[in-house]
């Protein structure tokens, strides 16, 4: 093992907290939301659009340091107009759902996701199902200049959510941030006291369909090579998977994120293999049982603690 | 309405000027359940009016209408003049109008001071994108001062960080009607207010809503079957039976009223 190599899956994770901490704010204010997949593919796609109309030929010249400044600003150029236009594609889809409630907005936005990945795999303007090959903008992923470029792309994952995790940090302590935690509690009392709850959740659905879009656009060039099976629901069902296990708390779905994450790759990596056991290959292999049967399991979590920690009333009940 | 009672009412009526609110034939039908038909009563602003009526009669579900819970089938809620109609419920309480309910709602994910801080009438507090982001630099901290003096006069103030849910059920009412003390209200319908609570508690609550209508000109409509409660704290009295009007005048009257006896108090009361 390198750095290069925990610097590769410190920007996977970036992008992947990225994606939780924008899921957690949707369902902070009751929106049951299970297409969060479908807007890092529309980010990313929208990041495609954008790079094939700033690199008409694809390859961006890496010769000079004003090269590769420019590219770095073309690169976040990218990420920028693709948390727009996702956060635009978030407003319309939950106005477009405005009746829509828990599980039946979940069912909508997770069809919406599939969608977005049908409609992905039969544009050829955007790669059609082969996928799409993006160009390097800042650094190339090439012999010595691979360390770099993994550093990069992990700096600006580590960046961009620290900005993330400051501002909903700041959030939190305004007074939007006990809207958001009373709406969750209960809609109507909120609405009596004044709360346009309905607003808030548009707003909030907007800016974490943005942050979504914008680790859409970040994929697309940290990995250079998207193909509409990256934004299915197997992929997105980790980030669904760090969100429950978070419990809702923006900093304990960072750290179930990350811990979880590093938890999967240490059982890939052949730590156990070392040991004579197939644990690696086989964590490759069923990897969607283990994630449904953690998932499942943290569902049955709080009840089964709740059982231990007070099992006289349960049995005088 | 059997009219016996009614001449006080009909002369709080007649002074448009300080009507706060005024019913015009409110009904309010689930399907074939006719829970509210041709309600008509107008509130003057100031006066604290108790609202009765044995279970099932209509009295919660007239408060959900004048909130916005549930939308007229027939007539017109004005406010202050303005017609309720079509507006959404955020907007309604925004007009002043706050309310508690039958059972306690709380935000458990927030503690006692913060509960109290969401009914604080603060600015931008529609979450606009840009409302958010100018929100953003503000803390909540800024607005508490406002909801540690309404939840201090429910003697709440000692538990400003509790978590609503470990408090008394007495308590958690208290709290709630501090919450839309906060906001400012010009009415409020306090809804079955003293369940739960003690004597004691009751009273302290009775001194405290006085004390605020003539403080600060707040009107009150309040459901609550404790007659002594109401004979306390009420001006006048409107009586519903089966979603129906039975009695409208002034508390002493109505609660003398040997129809309205017959109907809800009993003929033992």
């Amino acid at each position: 093992m390198t750095v290069e190599f925990f610097l590769y899956h410190a920007a996977f994770a970036g992008i992947a907290v990225l994606l939780t901490q924008s899921l957690n704010l949707v369902w902070r204010v009751n929106r049951f939301s299970l297409g969060h997949h479908g807007y890092f593919g529309i980010g990313a796609y929208a990041g495609v659009v954008f790079t094939r109309f700033s690199v008409p030929d694809g390859k961006w010249a890496l010769d000079t340091w004003i090269d590769r400044l420019s590219g770095a600003g073309l690169l976040l150029g990218c990420i920028g107009s693709a948390a727009v236009v996702t956060g635009f594609v978030g407003y319309v889809t939950i106005r477009l759902f405005v009746r829509l409630r828990e599980d039946h907005f979940a069912v909508a936005t997770l069809v919406f996701a599939e969608i977005v990945q049908n409609v992905a795999a039969n544009c050829t303007y955007v790669g059609g199902a082969l996928g799409f090959e993006a160009p390097y903008l800042a650094v190339r992923n090439a012999g010595a200049e691979r360390l770099w470029y993994v550093g990069f792309y992990a700096s600006l994952g580590v960046a961009l959510n620290l900005l993330l995790y400051l501002g909903i940090r700041r959030l939190d302590q305004s007074t939007y941030g006990l809207y958001i935690t009373a709406s969750r509690d209960d809609e109507l009392a909120a609405e009596l006291c004044g709360v346009d709850v309905w607003t808030l959740q548009r707003t909030v659905f907007l800016l974490a369909t943005a942050v979504a879009g914008a680790a859409g656009a970040l994929f697309l060039h940290f990995t250079s090579l998207i193909v509409p099976g990256d934004f299915s629901l197997i992929n997105g069902l980790p980030i669904i998977l760090y969100v429950v296990l978070g419990n809702l708390g923006p900093a304990r779905c960072v750290a179930a994120a990350l811990g979880l994450y590093t938890a999967y790759e240490i059982m890939k990596l052949q730590f156990f293999g070392l040991l004579g056991l197939e644990l690696g290959r086989a964590a490759a292999e069923w990897k969607e049982v283990l994630l449904a049967s953690v998932l499942i399991a943290a569902g049955l979590l709080p009840a089964l603690l709740q059982k231990l920690r007070c099992p006289r009333r349960e049995a005088s009940s | 309405m059997n009219g016996l009672v009614s001449e006080p009412a009909s002369a709080v009526g007649q002074a448009g000027a300080d009507v706060l609110l005024d019913l015009v034939g409110v009904s309010r039908r689930f399907g074939g359940l006719h829970a509210l038909s041709d309600i008509t009563f107008r509130v003057r602003k100031g006066e604290v009016v108790g609202l009765v009526g044995s279970n099932g009669s209509g009295k919660s579900t007239l408060f959900n209408v004048i909130t916005g819970i549930y939308a007229v089938s027939a007539g017109r809620i004005l406010f202050q003049g303005q017609d309720l109609s079509g507006l959404s419920r955020h907007t309604i309480a925004r007009l002043g109008i706050a309310r508690t309910f039958q059972s306690p709602r709380l935000f458990t994910g927030l503690s006692v001071l913060e509960n109290a801080v969401i009914g604080v009438d603060a600015p931008y507090k529609t979450p606009t994108l840009l409302n958010l982001l100018r929100q953003l630099w503000i803390p909540w901290h800024r607005y508490a001062s406002a909801a540690r003096g309404a939840i201090s006069a429910c003697r709440l103030g000692m538990h400003e960080d509790r978590n609503p849910a470990t408090l008394p059920y007495g308590e958690r009412r208290l709290l709630e009607v501090s919450r839309c003390l906060v906001s400012s209200p010009s009415l409020l319908l306090l809804d079955e207010p003293t369940a739960g609570l003690s004597d004691e508690e009751s009273n302290a609550l009775i001194r405290l809503l006085h004390g605020t209508a003539r403080d600060t000109g707040l009107t009150l409509i309040v459901i609550d079957h404790r007659v002594s409660f109401i004979r306390a704290l009420c001006d006048r009295l409107v009586v519903l039976n089966h979603g129906e009007l039975l009695e409208d005048g002034l508390t002493a009257a109505v609660l003398a009223a040997p129809h309205v006896i017959a109907a809800y108090l009993g003929e033992e009361g």
